[in-house]
Protein backbone atom coordinates (compact mmCIF):
# COMPACT_ATOMS: atom_id res chain seq x y z
CA UNK A 1 0.00 0.00 0.00
CA UNK A 2 2.74 2.26 1.18
CA UNK A 3 4.69 1.83 -2.16
CA UNK A 4 1.75 2.12 -4.15
CA UNK A 5 1.10 5.40 -2.46
CA UNK A 6 4.77 6.51 -3.09
CA UNK A 7 4.87 5.92 -6.90
CA UNK A 8 1.19 7.96 -6.93
CA UNK A 9 2.53 11.30 -5.63
CA UNK A 10 3.73 12.42 -8.89
CA UNK A 11 6.43 14.62 -7.94
CA UNK A 12 7.11 14.85 -4.41
CA UNK A 13 8.52 18.36 -4.30
CA UNK A 14 6.60 19.79 -6.75
CA UNK A 15 5.26 23.26 -5.42
CA UNK A 16 1.57 22.38 -4.77
CA UNK A 17 2.46 19.59 -2.95
CA UNK A 18 4.93 21.77 -0.55
CA UNK A 19 1.90 24.00 -0.51
CA UNK A 20 -0.57 21.51 0.40
CA UNK A 21 2.30 20.46 3.12
CA UNK A 22 2.91 23.45 4.53
CA UNK A 23 -1.05 24.33 4.51
CA UNK A 24 -1.49 21.15 6.53
CA UNK A 25 1.08 21.23 8.91
CA UNK A 26 0.09 24.83 9.98
CA UNK A 27 -3.66 23.76 10.51
CA UNK A 28 -2.37 21.41 12.63
CA UNK A 29 -0.42 23.20 14.32
CA UNK A 30 -3.18 25.89 15.38
CA UNK A 31 -5.40 22.88 16.25
CA UNK A 32 -3.32 21.63 18.85
CA UNK A 33 -1.79 25.61 20.07
CA UNK A 34 -4.72 26.69 22.11
CA UNK A 35 -4.18 23.20 24.08
CA UNK A 36 -0.48 23.84 24.65
CA UNK A 37 -1.57 27.57 25.82
CA UNK A 38 -3.83 26.29 28.33
CA UNK A 39 -1.46 24.19 29.46
CA UNK A 40 1.77 26.01 29.65
CA UNK A 41 -0.22 29.03 31.17
CA UNK A 42 -1.73 26.45 33.90
CA UNK A 43 2.26 26.42 35.33
CA UNK A 44 2.85 30.05 35.21
CA UNK A 45 3.48 31.78 38.75
CA UNK A 46 2.33 35.01 38.17
CA UNK A 47 -1.38 36.28 39.34
CA UNK A 48 -2.11 37.09 36.03
CA UNK A 49 -1.93 35.14 32.35
CA UNK A 50 1.33 35.86 30.52
CA UNK A 51 3.22 33.82 27.45
CA UNK A 52 5.15 32.69 28.03
CA UNK A 53 5.02 32.73 31.73
CA UNK A 54 8.16 33.82 33.87
CA UNK A 55 8.89 30.73 35.29
CA UNK A 56 7.29 27.70 36.54
CA UNK A 57 4.63 26.88 39.58
CA UNK A 58 2.03 24.58 40.60
CA UNK A 59 0.01 27.12 42.29
CA UNK A 60 -2.73 27.27 40.33
CA UNK A 61 -3.12 23.38 40.81
CA UNK A 62 -2.50 23.82 44.33
CA UNK A 63 -5.42 26.51 43.96
CA UNK A 64 -7.33 24.14 42.66
CA UNK A 65 -6.83 21.26 45.10
CA UNK A 66 -7.17 23.45 48.28
CA UNK A 67 -10.88 24.55 46.85
CA UNK A 68 -13.58 22.82 48.23
CA UNK A 69 -15.90 23.83 45.30
CA UNK A 70 -13.71 22.60 42.58
CA UNK A 71 -13.43 19.40 44.80
CA UNK A 72 -17.09 18.95 45.05
CA UNK A 73 -17.25 19.55 41.64
CA UNK A 74 -14.56 17.26 40.54
CA UNK A 75 -16.22 14.72 42.85
CA UNK A 76 -19.75 14.91 41.51
CA UNK A 77 -18.13 14.89 37.65
CA UNK A 78 -16.45 11.44 37.99
CA UNK A 79 -19.48 10.06 40.21
CA UNK A 80 -21.87 11.21 37.29
CA UNK A 81 -19.72 9.91 34.64
CA UNK A 82 -18.98 6.70 36.34
CA UNK A 83 -22.96 6.16 36.86
CA UNK A 84 -23.59 7.29 33.69
CA UNK A 85 -21.16 4.96 31.75
CA UNK A 86 -22.54 2.00 33.94
CA UNK A 87 -25.97 3.22 33.17
CA UNK A 88 -25.61 3.46 29.41
CA UNK A 89 -23.15 -0.02 29.06
CA UNK A 90 -26.64 -1.86 31.01
CA UNK A 91 -29.07 -0.58 28.88
CA UNK A 92 -26.70 -0.30 25.46
CA UNK A 93 -26.04 -3.62 25.80
CA UNK A 94 -29.08 -5.37 26.38
CA UNK A 95 -30.63 -2.95 23.20
CA UNK A 96 -27.77 -3.53 21.07
CA UNK A 97 -28.34 -7.73 21.45
CA UNK A 98 -32.13 -6.66 20.65
CA UNK A 99 -31.22 -4.87 17.58
CA UNK A 100 -28.43 -7.17 15.54
CA UNK A 101 -29.43 -10.21 16.81
CA UNK A 102 -33.48 -10.46 16.11
CA UNK A 103 -35.18 -8.54 13.37
CA UNK A 104 -38.77 -7.03 13.95
CA UNK A 105 -41.00 -4.79 12.17
CA UNK A 106 -39.95 -0.81 12.20
CA UNK A 107 -35.88 -1.93 13.69
CA UNK A 108 -34.60 0.66 11.75
CA UNK A 109 -36.93 3.14 12.92
CA UNK A 110 -36.00 2.08 16.31
CA UNK A 111 -32.16 2.35 15.62
CA UNK A 112 -32.69 6.06 14.10
CA UNK A 113 -34.62 7.53 17.25
CA UNK A 114 -31.69 5.75 19.71
CA UNK A 115 -29.28 7.56 17.55
CA UNK A 116 -30.60 10.80 17.57
CA UNK A 117 -29.84 12.39 21.08
CA UNK A 118 -26.53 12.53 18.49
CA UNK A 119 -27.88 14.86 16.23
CA UNK A 120 -30.76 16.68 17.51
CA UNK A 121 -29.24 20.34 19.52
CA UNK A 122 -28.05 19.05 22.75
CA UNK A 123 -29.60 22.91 24.19
CA UNK A 124 -33.36 21.12 22.85
CA UNK A 125 -32.83 18.36 24.84
CA UNK A 126 -31.34 20.30 28.19
CA UNK A 127 -34.66 22.43 27.78
CA UNK A 128 -36.50 19.41 27.32
CA UNK A 129 -35.28 17.69 30.28
CA UNK A 130 -35.38 21.30 32.48
CA UNK A 131 -38.86 20.87 32.10
CA UNK A 132 -39.57 17.28 33.23
CA UNK A 133 -37.08 17.84 36.24
CA UNK A 134 -38.67 20.60 37.98
CA UNK A 135 -42.36 19.26 37.45
CA UNK A 136 -41.40 16.04 38.89
CA UNK A 137 -38.75 18.18 40.93
CA UNK A 138 -35.65 16.14 40.96
CA UNK A 139 -34.22 19.14 39.11
CA UNK A 140 -30.56 19.40 40.27
CA UNK A 141 -30.31 15.79 41.62
CA UNK A 142 -27.39 13.38 40.83
CA UNK A 143 -29.82 10.87 39.79
CA UNK A 144 -31.37 13.67 37.01
CA UNK A 145 -27.80 14.43 35.76
CA UNK A 146 -26.95 10.78 35.34
CA UNK A 147 -30.34 10.03 33.06
CA UNK A 148 -29.89 13.45 31.16
CA UNK A 149 -25.75 12.07 30.35
CA UNK A 150 -26.75 8.81 29.88
CA UNK A 151 -28.95 9.77 26.62
CA UNK A 152 -26.45 11.58 25.35
CA UNK A 153 -23.63 8.38 26.04
CA UNK A 154 -25.96 6.01 24.15
CA UNK A 155 -25.50 5.85 20.99
CA UNK A 156 -21.50 6.28 21.32
CA UNK A 157 -22.08 2.91 23.34
CA UNK A 158 -24.95 1.24 21.02
CA UNK A 159 -22.67 2.32 17.83
CA UNK A 160 -19.81 0.35 19.57
CA UNK A 161 -21.48 -2.64 20.77
CA UNK A 162 -23.64 -3.41 17.79
CA UNK A 163 -20.20 -2.89 15.46
CA UNK A 164 -19.04 -5.80 17.89
CA UNK A 165 -21.94 -7.80 17.60
CA UNK A 166 -21.85 -7.82 14.03
CA UNK A 167 -18.66 -9.02 13.55
CA UNK A 168 -19.08 -11.59 16.76
CA UNK A 169 -18.90 -14.97 15.64
CA UNK A 170 -22.03 -16.85 17.32
CA UNK A 171 -21.34 -20.62 16.45
CA UNK A 172 -18.75 -19.82 19.41
CA UNK A 173 -21.96 -18.80 21.23
CA UNK A 174 -23.75 -22.10 19.91
CA UNK A 175 -20.56 -24.38 20.47
CA UNK A 176 -20.62 -23.49 23.81
CA UNK A 177 -24.82 -23.95 24.48
CA UNK A 178 -23.77 -27.61 22.21
CA UNK A 179 -21.46 -28.30 25.27
CA UNK A 180 -24.16 -28.12 27.64
CA UNK A 181 -23.79 -24.67 29.01
CA UNK A 182 -26.74 -22.72 30.00
CA UNK A 183 -27.81 -19.46 28.30
CA UNK A 184 -26.43 -17.38 31.20
CA UNK A 185 -22.93 -19.45 31.53
CA UNK A 186 -22.33 -18.90 27.59
CA UNK A 187 -22.86 -15.34 27.87
CA UNK A 188 -20.41 -15.16 30.86
CA UNK A 189 -17.78 -17.69 29.72
CA UNK A 190 -17.81 -16.67 25.76
CA UNK A 191 -19.76 -13.42 24.74
CA UNK A 192 -18.84 -11.05 27.51
CA UNK A 193 -15.02 -12.38 27.18
CA UNK A 194 -15.07 -11.38 23.61
CA UNK A 195 -16.86 -8.50 23.53
CA UNK A 196 -14.58 -7.48 26.53
CA UNK A 197 -12.40 -4.32 23.93
CA UNK A 198 -15.73 -3.21 22.29
CA UNK A 199 -17.51 -2.97 26.14
CA UNK A 200 -14.41 -1.28 27.66
CA UNK A 201 -14.44 1.31 25.02
CA UNK A 202 -17.72 1.73 24.86
CA UNK A 203 -17.91 2.43 29.08
CA UNK A 204 -14.85 4.83 28.06
CA UNK A 205 -16.96 6.69 25.44
CA UNK A 206 -19.74 6.82 28.09
CA UNK A 207 -17.37 8.31 30.54
CA UNK A 208 -16.08 10.79 28.50
CA UNK A 209 -19.36 12.27 27.14
CA UNK A 210 -20.42 12.83 30.54
CA UNK A 211 -17.45 14.30 31.69
CA UNK A 212 -17.27 16.50 29.18
CA UNK A 213 -20.86 17.90 28.65
CA UNK A 214 -21.75 21.43 29.67
CA UNK A 215 -24.92 22.08 28.24
CA UNK A 216 -26.76 19.55 30.31
CA UNK A 217 -25.18 20.24 33.40
CA UNK A 218 -25.47 24.30 32.69
CA UNK A 219 -29.43 23.56 32.64
CA UNK A 220 -29.64 20.57 35.12
CA UNK A 221 -27.28 21.12 37.71
CA UNK A 222 -27.77 23.46 40.98
CA UNK A 223 -24.95 25.92 41.31
CA UNK A 224 -23.87 24.36 44.76
CA UNK A 225 -23.72 20.93 43.03
CA UNK A 226 -22.04 21.57 40.19
CA UNK A 227 -20.06 19.74 37.97
CA UNK A 228 -16.78 20.63 36.40
CA UNK A 229 -17.63 22.25 33.57
CA UNK A 230 -20.29 23.76 35.24
CA UNK A 231 -18.23 25.22 37.94
CA UNK A 232 -15.04 26.14 34.62
CA UNK A 233 -18.31 28.12 33.11
CA UNK A 234 -19.47 29.94 36.46
CA UNK A 235 -15.79 31.23 36.70
CA UNK A 236 -15.02 32.16 32.96
CA UNK A 237 -17.27 34.41 33.23
CA UNK A 238 -16.53 35.99 36.34
CA UNK A 239 -12.55 36.44 35.98
CA UNK A 240 -9.67 34.99 33.75
CA UNK A 241 -7.78 33.05 36.98
CA UNK A 242 -5.42 30.27 36.09
CA UNK A 243 -6.88 27.99 38.12
CA UNK A 244 -9.10 27.41 35.24
CA UNK A 245 -6.33 26.97 32.99
CA UNK A 246 -4.84 24.27 36.03
CA UNK A 247 -8.74 22.60 35.84
CA UNK A 248 -8.54 22.29 32.03
CA UNK A 249 -5.23 20.83 31.93
CA UNK A 250 -6.21 17.98 34.21
CA UNK A 251 -9.62 17.64 32.38
CA UNK A 252 -7.59 17.54 29.04
CA UNK A 253 -5.36 14.94 30.46
CA UNK A 254 -8.05 12.78 31.69
CA UNK A 255 -10.19 13.23 27.89
CA UNK A 256 -6.35 12.47 26.30
CA UNK A 257 -6.01 8.98 28.63
CA UNK A 258 -9.54 7.94 27.45
CA UNK A 259 -8.61 8.14 23.80
CA UNK A 260 -5.29 6.72 24.53
CA UNK A 261 -6.77 3.79 26.02
CA UNK A 262 -9.21 3.18 23.40
CA UNK A 263 -6.31 3.21 20.90
CA UNK A 264 -4.58 1.11 23.03
CA UNK A 265 -7.64 -1.31 23.50
CA UNK A 266 -8.03 -1.37 19.72
CA UNK A 267 -4.69 -2.63 19.04
CA UNK A 268 -4.16 -5.23 21.61
CA UNK A 269 -7.95 -6.89 20.48
CA UNK A 270 -6.88 -6.91 16.25
CA UNK A 271 -3.90 -8.41 17.32
CA UNK A 272 -4.98 -10.84 19.71
CA UNK B 1 -15.33 -21.63 6.75
CA UNK B 2 -19.42 -21.63 6.05
CA UNK B 3 -22.26 -22.52 8.22
CA UNK B 4 -22.21 -26.53 6.66
CA UNK B 5 -18.88 -27.34 7.58
CA UNK B 6 -19.65 -26.17 11.54
CA UNK B 7 -21.06 -29.09 13.07
CA UNK B 8 -24.00 -27.42 15.29
CA UNK B 9 -25.26 -29.79 17.72
CA UNK B 10 -29.44 -30.22 17.42
CA UNK B 11 -29.52 -29.24 20.85
CA UNK B 12 -28.02 -25.75 20.38
CA UNK B 13 -29.59 -25.09 16.94
CA UNK B 14 -33.22 -25.28 18.99
CA UNK B 15 -31.98 -23.33 21.51
CA UNK B 16 -30.93 -19.96 19.91
CA UNK B 17 -33.89 -20.53 17.61
CA UNK B 18 -36.22 -19.88 20.71
CA UNK B 19 -34.25 -17.53 21.86
CA UNK B 20 -33.86 -15.32 19.05
CA UNK B 21 -38.15 -14.69 19.56
CA UNK B 22 -37.08 -13.33 22.73
CA UNK B 23 -34.89 -10.90 22.19
CA UNK B 24 -36.98 -8.08 21.20
CA UNK B 25 -37.91 -7.38 25.09
CA UNK B 26 -34.09 -6.60 25.48
CA UNK B 27 -35.08 -3.73 24.17
CA UNK B 28 -37.64 -2.38 26.56
CA UNK B 29 -35.33 -1.13 29.76
CA UNK B 30 -33.93 1.09 27.34
CA UNK B 31 -37.42 2.02 25.39
CA UNK B 32 -38.74 2.88 28.62
CA UNK B 33 -35.78 5.01 29.08
CA UNK B 34 -35.86 6.78 26.07
CA UNK B 35 -39.89 7.40 26.44
CA UNK B 36 -39.06 8.90 29.40
CA UNK B 37 -36.15 11.10 29.05
CA UNK B 38 -36.26 11.55 25.54
CA UNK B 39 -39.97 11.16 23.88
CA UNK B 40 -41.99 12.60 27.00
CA UNK B 41 -39.62 16.18 27.30
CA UNK B 42 -39.90 16.42 23.88
CA UNK B 43 -43.50 15.95 23.85
CA UNK B 44 -44.06 18.47 27.25
CA UNK B 45 -42.13 20.91 24.90
CA UNK B 46 -44.44 20.78 22.19
CA UNK B 47 -47.22 20.48 24.52
CA UNK B 48 -45.72 24.20 26.94
CA UNK B 49 -45.22 25.59 23.15
CA UNK B 50 -49.23 26.03 22.64
CA UNK B 51 -50.37 25.56 26.45
CA UNK B 52 -49.88 28.00 29.48
CA UNK B 53 -53.65 28.41 31.07
CA UNK B 54 -55.48 27.47 28.09
CA UNK B 55 -54.63 26.75 24.36
CA UNK B 56 -52.29 29.73 23.14
CA UNK B 57 -50.06 30.16 19.94
CA UNK B 58 -48.43 33.35 21.84
CA UNK B 59 -44.92 31.94 22.01
CA UNK B 60 -45.34 31.48 18.07
CA UNK B 61 -46.45 34.40 17.48
CA UNK B 62 -44.03 36.64 19.32
CA UNK B 63 -41.54 34.62 17.61
CA UNK B 64 -43.14 35.17 14.02
CA UNK B 65 -44.21 38.40 14.90
CA UNK B 66 -41.07 40.44 16.02
CA UNK B 67 -38.23 40.82 13.44
CA UNK B 68 -35.63 40.27 16.36
CA UNK B 69 -36.26 36.67 16.07
CA UNK B 70 -36.15 36.54 12.19
CA UNK B 71 -32.96 38.22 12.50
CA UNK B 72 -31.78 35.78 15.25
CA UNK B 73 -32.41 32.51 13.21
CA UNK B 74 -31.43 34.14 10.24
CA UNK B 75 -27.92 34.59 11.79
CA UNK B 76 -27.75 31.25 13.12
CA UNK B 77 -28.32 29.52 10.07
CA UNK B 78 -25.72 31.97 8.64
CA UNK B 79 -23.52 30.85 10.81
CA UNK B 80 -23.72 27.06 10.66
CA UNK B 81 -23.28 27.62 7.31
CA UNK B 82 -20.42 29.53 7.39
CA UNK B 83 -18.40 27.26 9.71
CA UNK B 84 -19.30 24.57 7.15
CA UNK B 85 -18.15 25.96 4.72
CA UNK B 86 -14.79 27.32 6.61
CA UNK B 87 -14.38 23.48 8.09
CA UNK B 88 -14.98 22.38 4.81
CA UNK B 89 -12.31 24.17 2.91
CA UNK B 90 -9.85 24.46 5.54
CA UNK B 91 -10.34 20.59 6.16
CA UNK B 92 -10.69 18.64 2.71
CA UNK B 93 -6.87 19.71 2.04
CA UNK B 94 -6.11 18.64 5.08
CA UNK B 95 -7.76 15.54 5.00
CA UNK B 96 -6.39 14.67 1.78
CA UNK B 97 -2.53 15.70 3.03
CA UNK B 98 -2.82 13.01 5.58
CA UNK B 99 -4.04 10.11 3.96
CA UNK B 100 -1.29 10.83 1.28
CA UNK B 101 1.21 10.04 4.22
CA UNK B 102 2.99 6.86 5.01
CA UNK B 103 1.21 5.00 7.58
CA UNK B 104 3.70 6.39 10.63
CA UNK B 105 2.97 9.62 9.80
CA UNK B 106 -0.59 9.45 9.82
CA UNK B 107 -0.96 7.99 12.98
CA UNK B 108 1.37 10.39 14.75
CA UNK B 109 -0.09 13.58 12.95
CA UNK B 110 -3.62 12.17 13.30
CA UNK B 111 -3.10 12.78 17.07
CA UNK B 112 -3.27 16.41 16.25
CA UNK B 113 -6.74 16.23 15.45
CA UNK B 114 -7.72 13.61 17.70
CA UNK B 115 -6.71 14.95 20.42
CA UNK B 116 -8.59 18.31 20.17
CA UNK B 117 -11.42 16.07 19.23
CA UNK B 118 -11.54 14.30 22.28
CA UNK B 119 -10.80 17.21 24.48
CA UNK B 120 -13.76 18.91 26.16
CA UNK B 121 -15.36 21.74 24.36
CA UNK B 122 -15.40 23.94 27.08
CA UNK B 123 -11.74 23.99 27.61
CA UNK B 124 -11.20 24.80 23.73
CA UNK B 125 -13.25 27.40 23.39
CA UNK B 126 -11.97 29.11 26.70
CA UNK B 127 -8.53 28.70 25.51
CA UNK B 128 -9.87 31.14 22.92
CA UNK B 129 -10.51 33.11 25.14
CA UNK B 130 -7.68 33.13 27.34
CA UNK B 131 -5.64 33.78 23.80
CA UNK B 132 -8.35 36.63 22.41
CA UNK B 133 -9.58 37.89 25.85
CA UNK B 134 -9.35 41.83 26.73
CA UNK B 135 -6.42 40.31 29.38
CA UNK B 136 -5.86 37.36 26.99
CA UNK B 137 -2.92 36.97 25.24
CA UNK B 138 -2.43 38.64 21.97
CA UNK B 139 -3.46 41.89 24.06
CA UNK B 140 -0.80 41.52 26.59
CA UNK B 141 1.53 40.68 24.04
CA UNK B 142 0.94 43.60 22.00
CA UNK B 143 0.57 46.14 25.30
CA UNK B 144 4.10 44.94 26.44
CA UNK B 145 5.89 45.67 23.36
CA UNK B 146 3.95 49.12 22.76
CA UNK B 147 2.01 48.46 19.69
CA UNK B 148 -1.03 49.11 21.35
CA UNK B 149 -2.08 51.36 24.13
CA UNK B 150 -5.52 50.11 24.67
CA UNK B 151 -6.44 46.26 24.76
CA UNK B 152 -8.18 46.01 21.38
CA UNK B 153 -11.93 44.37 21.63
CA UNK B 154 -11.26 40.96 19.60
CA UNK B 155 -14.05 38.99 21.22
CA UNK B 156 -17.64 40.16 20.63
CA UNK B 157 -17.19 40.09 16.81
CA UNK B 158 -18.76 37.96 14.50
CA UNK B 159 -15.19 36.48 13.34
CA UNK B 160 -14.32 35.52 17.08
CA UNK B 161 -17.52 33.07 16.79
CA UNK B 162 -16.68 32.08 13.74
CA UNK B 163 -13.03 31.20 14.09
CA UNK B 164 -14.27 29.57 17.83
CA UNK B 165 -16.98 27.33 15.56
CA UNK B 166 -14.54 26.43 12.72
CA UNK B 167 -12.26 25.93 15.81
CA UNK B 168 -14.27 23.41 17.80
CA UNK B 169 -15.48 21.77 14.56
CA UNK B 170 -12.64 21.21 12.25
CA UNK B 171 -11.87 17.96 13.51
CA UNK B 172 -14.91 16.54 13.37
CA UNK B 173 -14.82 17.43 9.44
CA UNK B 174 -11.36 16.37 9.05
CA UNK B 175 -12.60 12.69 10.49
CA UNK B 176 -15.22 12.49 8.56
CA UNK B 177 -13.67 13.23 4.80
CA UNK B 178 -10.00 11.28 6.64
CA UNK B 179 -12.25 8.22 7.05
CA UNK B 180 -14.28 8.42 3.17
CA UNK B 181 -10.50 9.30 1.68
CA UNK B 182 -9.00 6.64 3.48
CA UNK B 183 -10.88 3.96 1.58
CA UNK B 184 -10.63 5.15 -2.33
CA UNK B 185 -8.29 3.33 -3.99
CA UNK B 186 -6.24 5.41 -5.34
CA UNK B 187 -5.57 3.26 -8.44
CA UNK B 188 -8.38 4.62 -9.80
CA UNK B 189 -6.42 7.70 -10.14
CA UNK B 190 -3.44 5.99 -10.87
CA UNK B 191 -5.32 4.46 -14.14
CA UNK B 192 -6.86 7.75 -14.89
CA UNK B 193 -3.10 9.24 -15.45
CA UNK B 194 -2.07 6.72 -17.26
CA UNK B 195 -5.39 7.12 -19.39
CA UNK B 196 -4.04 10.47 -19.94
CA UNK B 197 -5.68 12.83 -17.32
CA UNK B 198 -3.58 15.68 -16.52
CA UNK B 199 -2.96 15.39 -11.91
CA UNK B 200 -5.53 18.19 -11.23
CA UNK B 201 -8.07 16.43 -14.50
CA UNK B 202 -7.85 12.91 -12.32
CA UNK B 203 -8.16 14.96 -8.70
CA UNK B 204 -11.31 16.53 -9.55
CA UNK B 205 -12.83 13.75 -12.24
CA UNK B 206 -11.85 11.07 -10.09
CA UNK B 207 -11.24 11.70 -6.50
CA UNK B 208 -13.24 14.29 -5.21
CA UNK B 209 -16.25 12.67 -6.67
CA UNK B 210 -15.45 9.95 -4.78
CA UNK B 211 -15.45 11.74 -1.51
CA UNK B 212 -18.83 12.79 -1.79
CA UNK B 213 -20.26 10.77 1.39
CA UNK B 214 -17.35 11.80 3.20
CA UNK B 215 -18.05 16.03 2.51
CA UNK B 216 -22.36 15.49 2.49
CA UNK B 217 -21.61 13.50 6.37
CA UNK B 218 -18.84 16.60 7.38
CA UNK B 219 -20.90 18.95 6.43
CA UNK B 220 -24.08 17.63 7.77
CA UNK B 221 -22.55 17.11 11.13
CA UNK B 222 -20.56 20.78 11.48
CA UNK B 223 -23.91 22.68 10.09
CA UNK B 224 -25.84 20.54 12.59
CA UNK B 225 -23.51 21.12 15.37
CA UNK B 226 -22.71 24.84 14.74
CA UNK B 227 -26.53 26.08 14.45
CA UNK B 228 -27.14 24.37 18.26
CA UNK B 229 -23.94 25.76 19.62
CA UNK B 230 -24.42 27.44 22.57
CA UNK B 231 -21.19 27.58 24.75
CA UNK B 232 -19.16 29.32 21.82
CA UNK B 233 -21.45 32.24 20.57
CA UNK B 234 -22.26 32.83 24.64
CA UNK B 235 -18.16 32.96 25.60
CA UNK B 236 -16.95 34.42 22.42
CA UNK B 237 -19.62 36.69 20.50
CA UNK B 238 -21.37 39.53 22.19
CA UNK B 239 -25.15 41.07 21.62
CA UNK B 240 -24.43 41.18 18.12
CA UNK B 241 -23.94 37.65 18.18
CA UNK B 242 -26.70 36.09 19.56
CA UNK B 243 -27.94 32.57 18.04
CA UNK B 244 -31.10 30.54 18.13
CA UNK B 245 -29.55 28.45 21.38
CA UNK B 246 -28.44 31.78 23.18
CA UNK B 247 -32.45 33.10 22.65
CA UNK B 248 -33.34 30.10 24.64
CA UNK B 249 -31.26 29.69 27.23
CA UNK B 250 -32.25 33.36 27.97
CA UNK B 251 -35.78 32.89 28.01
CA UNK B 252 -35.25 30.26 30.22
CA UNK B 253 -32.70 31.47 32.98
CA UNK B 254 -33.60 34.99 32.89
CA UNK B 255 -37.02 36.00 31.42
CA UNK B 256 -38.91 32.60 33.00
CA UNK B 257 -40.72 33.07 29.89
CA UNK B 258 -41.15 29.03 29.07
CA UNK B 259 -43.79 29.49 26.54
CA UNK B 260 -41.07 30.88 23.86
CA UNK B 261 -38.61 29.22 25.22
CA UNK B 262 -40.67 26.07 24.36
CA UNK B 263 -41.47 27.52 21.12
CA UNK B 264 -37.90 28.73 20.27
CA UNK B 265 -36.93 25.58 20.88
CA UNK B 266 -39.68 23.34 19.05
CA UNK B 267 -38.81 25.74 15.83
CA UNK B 268 -34.93 25.22 15.95
CA UNK B 269 -36.41 21.40 16.19
CA UNK B 270 -37.99 21.34 13.26
CA UNK B 271 -35.03 23.22 11.68
CA UNK B 272 -32.79 20.24 12.76
CA UNK B 273 -35.20 17.60 11.78
CA UNK B 274 -35.84 18.81 8.66
CA UNK B 275 -32.15 19.10 7.85
CA UNK B 276 -32.07 15.86 8.88
CA UNK B 277 -34.60 14.04 6.49
CA UNK B 278 -33.20 16.21 3.58
CA UNK B 279 -29.53 15.26 4.39
CA UNK B 280 -30.85 11.28 4.90
CA UNK B 281 -30.90 11.33 1.16
CA UNK B 282 -27.15 12.00 1.14
CA UNK B 283 -25.72 10.73 3.95
CA UNK B 284 -25.16 7.21 5.19
CA UNK B 285 -25.17 7.21 8.54
CA UNK B 286 -24.36 3.82 9.22
CA UNK B 287 -20.83 4.52 7.49
CA UNK B 288 -20.57 7.96 9.27
CA UNK B 289 -21.08 6.79 12.41
CA UNK B 290 -18.75 4.10 11.89
CA UNK B 291 -16.01 6.60 9.74
CA UNK B 292 -16.05 9.06 12.84
CA UNK B 293 -15.51 5.75 15.75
Amino acid sequence: MSTQRMTLAPSRRSPVSILLAAFSITVLAILFAPIVVIVVVSFSPGDIMEFPPQGFSLRWYEAYVSNPMWMTATRISFLVATLTAILSLVLGFMVSVALVRSSFPGKNAVRIFLMSPLIIPKIIIAVGLYFLYVRMRILGTTFGLVAAHTLIAMPYVVMIISAALYSFDRRLEWAARGLGASPLSALRHVTFPMLRPAIISAALFAFIASFDDIILSLFLTKLTAPTLPRQIWVNVQQIIDPTIAAVSTLMTLISVLGLWLVALIQKLSSRG
Amino acid sequence: MTDTTFPIPAAAGRGPRRLAGRFPWLMAPAAVFYVVFFGWPLLQMLWSSIWSDGFTFAGYAEFFSEPVYWWVLGYTMVIGVVTLVLTLGIGYPVAYWLVGLNKTWTVVLMAFVLIPFWSSGLVRTYAWLVILGRQGLVNTTLISFGWIDEPMPFLGTHTAVLVGLTYYLLPYMILCLFSVMNNIDRNLMLAARNLGASPLRAFFAIFVPLTKPGVFAGSFLVFMLAVGMYITPALLGGPDQTTLPLVIALQINEALDWTLAAALSMILLVVSVAIQIFANRYVDFDKMWGGAR
